[in-house]
């Protein structure tokens, strides 16, 4: 919330002036409101209308291309007032498509199940994908553990950032691929920051991590026993932008200029990735030697109905998508 | 609370942190984000002097406040009703006994839904459980007024409003009084939470923000901000109520003494 502070009118100055220098300053204010309509109409015929955008974004590196795009003028290039907040869990997203935001973050199983569930939300442009050449997620043991693959885990505790979401519905699809019950593993919901405590204390046996807390961990000795988003697909969706359906469908120019100025964004990343990384300390405010380390996820912008059938299958073969969804309506992105 | 009261808390307290400290300090306990209280009060030091800090404790400090008199109000207002009216105890008990358990963080998605990432969503889950306790404890005063008092008031043809005024509030000020401190701190612990899981302002948001760019030290720092808003938010109804009602506070051994 803002704190309003008004200038104080009145007091001993205020008092001691004249009637005459009062009447004064009443008609130079009385033309100076009658002329700030004209002058604002004539900035207007200057400079065109931008279309106004609300985008909510977590504050993580995925994000990284879409503060660029707004700290370095691509969005205003394209046309673009877009307004970015920050929010911590995305899977509250879908429903606030169209009434609080227009653009969102988000990924494959909160689309699904919003969609699933009546909401109408679809995939507009695609953000990071995750491939065998740069991977964001690993699941991380401590090397004395005994746990050496995902047939190991059986039985064991597991500490995810949400049940529910991307990544704990790709670590039950990689459990159910090696052979092993999902349903025999106890998940607990752990913060990224707090997992490698968890861990070191012996509370949780494995961690579904992403960078750069994947990094901390190696650093730390712990080790690595499988990737599950792979296990998906690879390369496969990990995370993309939505829109409300009806405006989507409505709005592709300006869906179009949207993708434009990320693929702008994308292009000045892969050039100046200096600039870039102080761009991200500023939005996540990571300690400067993280932000410094941390490696760029793979962005793609491109976002096909395929891509989410993948996931779709993922979550039926899981049970956690009840209602029928067809895929191909799922994404509406510009021609 | 007298000198000696005090020293022993707080002598209490610097125990914990020296403890803590040597314990963090020389490597004993070893966790990312576990810091030195020294560490957390260097954080706080930094933390205080940002202009946004201002801005988030004042978002949380508002939005506590604004929940707590709508609940207030609301609550003894109802507790009123149902204090004096056995035929609505009736009514609404039971209903009352099946609404006040339920966790206000169960709204959170309710509320984000009929009103998005805003204020209007974090005074719904403020002001959902912080009615209760003002509402049942107001409603325990009032039903409890000695009926020696009711039946003066009665002898005497008080109207209504007089009954109110200069038996009922005055009788049942202690429970109402007790009723508006347990939703204070109510309050201020649902702002937080909603701020937490819902919208993203105020200290609750800047807590999460702070775990998540792995700063433990303002995380705690935080906090402890949150701890003293509590405390200097309970001081301040008690340092009002001392003066609205100042027959409550006189202490009791002067009491007996001049008796």
């Amino acid at each position: 919330m803002k704190a309003c502070r008004f200038p104080s009118s009145g007091g001993p100055i205020a008092r001691k002036t004249t009637p005459a220098v009062t009447a004064l300053v009443s008609a130079v204010v009385a033309v100076t409101l009658a002329l700030l309509p004209v002058a604002e109409s004539r900035a207007q015929a200057v400079t065109p209308v931008k279309t106004p955008l609300r985008v909510a974004y977590v504050p993580v590196i995925t994000w990284l291309i879409s503060w660029i795009a707004k700290d370095r003028g691509f969005f205003d290039l394209h046309g673009l007032d877009v307004t970015l907040s920050p929010i911590q869990n995305l899977s509250l997203l879908p429903p606030t498509m169209g009434r609080q935001f227009d653009i969102a973050a988000s990924t494959a199983p909160d689309l699904l199940k919003a969609a699933a569930s009546g909401i109408d939300v679809v995939g507009v442009a695609g953000e990071t994908i995750e491939l065998t050449a740069n991977q964001s997620m690993q699941v991380i043991v401590r090397p004395d553990s005994g746990i050496r693959s995902v047939q190991d885990l059986k039985g064991k505790v597991v500490a995810t950032p949400t049940i529910g979401a991307v990544m704990h519905v790709a670590t039950l699809h990689w459990l159910r691929a090696g052979g092993v019950d999902p349903n025999s593993i106890r998940a607990i919901e752990v913060p990224f920051p707090n997992m490698g405590d968890q861990l070191k204390a012996g509370r949780v046996d494995a961690l579904e991590l992403l960078q750069p807390f994947v990094g901390q961990q190696l650093a730390a000795g712990n080790v690595s026993i499988g990737n599950p988003l792979l296990s998906v697909a690879d390369p496969g969706l990990f995370t993309f932008w939505i829109a409300q359906g009806a405006w989507a469908r409505a709005n592709p120019a300006v869906l179009e200029r949207w993708i434009a100025a990320l693929k702008d964004a994308r292009q000045f990343l892969e050039t100046n990735p200096t600039e870039s990384r102080s761009i991200l300390a500023k939005y996540t405010r990571l300690p400067d030697a993280v932000a410094q380390r941390i490696p760029f996820p793979t962005y793609d912008t491109t976002l096909n109905a395929s891509q989410l059938e993948v996931w779709a299958k993922v979550l039926r073969d899981l049970g956690q998508l009840n209602a029928p969804v067809d895929t191909s309506r799922l994404v509406v992105t510009p021609r | 609370m007298t000198g000696r009261q005090w020293a022993s808390g707080v002598g209490g307290l610097l125990v914990c942190l020296a403890v803590w400290q040597v314990l963090v300090g020389s490597g004993l306990i070893e966790y990312d984000l576990l810091p030195s209280p020294w560490t957390i009060a260097a954080g706080l030091s930094t933390l205080v002097v940002e202009p946004a800090f201002a801005v988030e404790l004042g978002h949380t400090l508002a939005a506590t406040l604004l929940g707590w008199l709508v609940a207030v109000l609301a609550g003894t207002g109802l507790g009123a009703l149902l204090g004096t009216s056995p035929r609505a105890r009736r009514y609404c008990l039971a209903s009352i006994e099946v609404l006040r358990p339920l966790p206000a963080v169960a709204f959170v998605p309710v509320a984000l839904l009929l009103f998005g990432f805003s204020l209007q969503m974090e005074l719904l889950v403020i002001v959902a459980p912080a009615l209760w306790p003002a509402l049942v404890n107001t409603m325990e005063g009032f039903a409890g007024v000695p009926q020696r008092l009711t039946d003066v008031a009665a002898t005497f043809h008080l109207s209504a409003g007089t009954r109110l005024w200069r038996v009922y509030l005055p009788a049942a000020a202690p429970a109402v009084l007790v009723g508006m401190r347990l939703s204070l701190s109510l309050a201020l612990v649902m702002a937080v939470v909603a701020e937490m899981v819902g919208n993203p302002e105020g200290l609750g948001y800047a807590l999460v923000r702070e775990q998540q760019a792995l700063h433990p030290d303002l995380m705690f720092g935080y906090v402890l901000v949150i701890g003293v808003a509590g405390m200097v938010l309970n001081g301040l109804l008690l340092l009002a109520s001392r003066f609205a009602l100042p027959g409550l506070f006189r202490r009791p051994v002067a009491r007996w003494d001049s008796a």
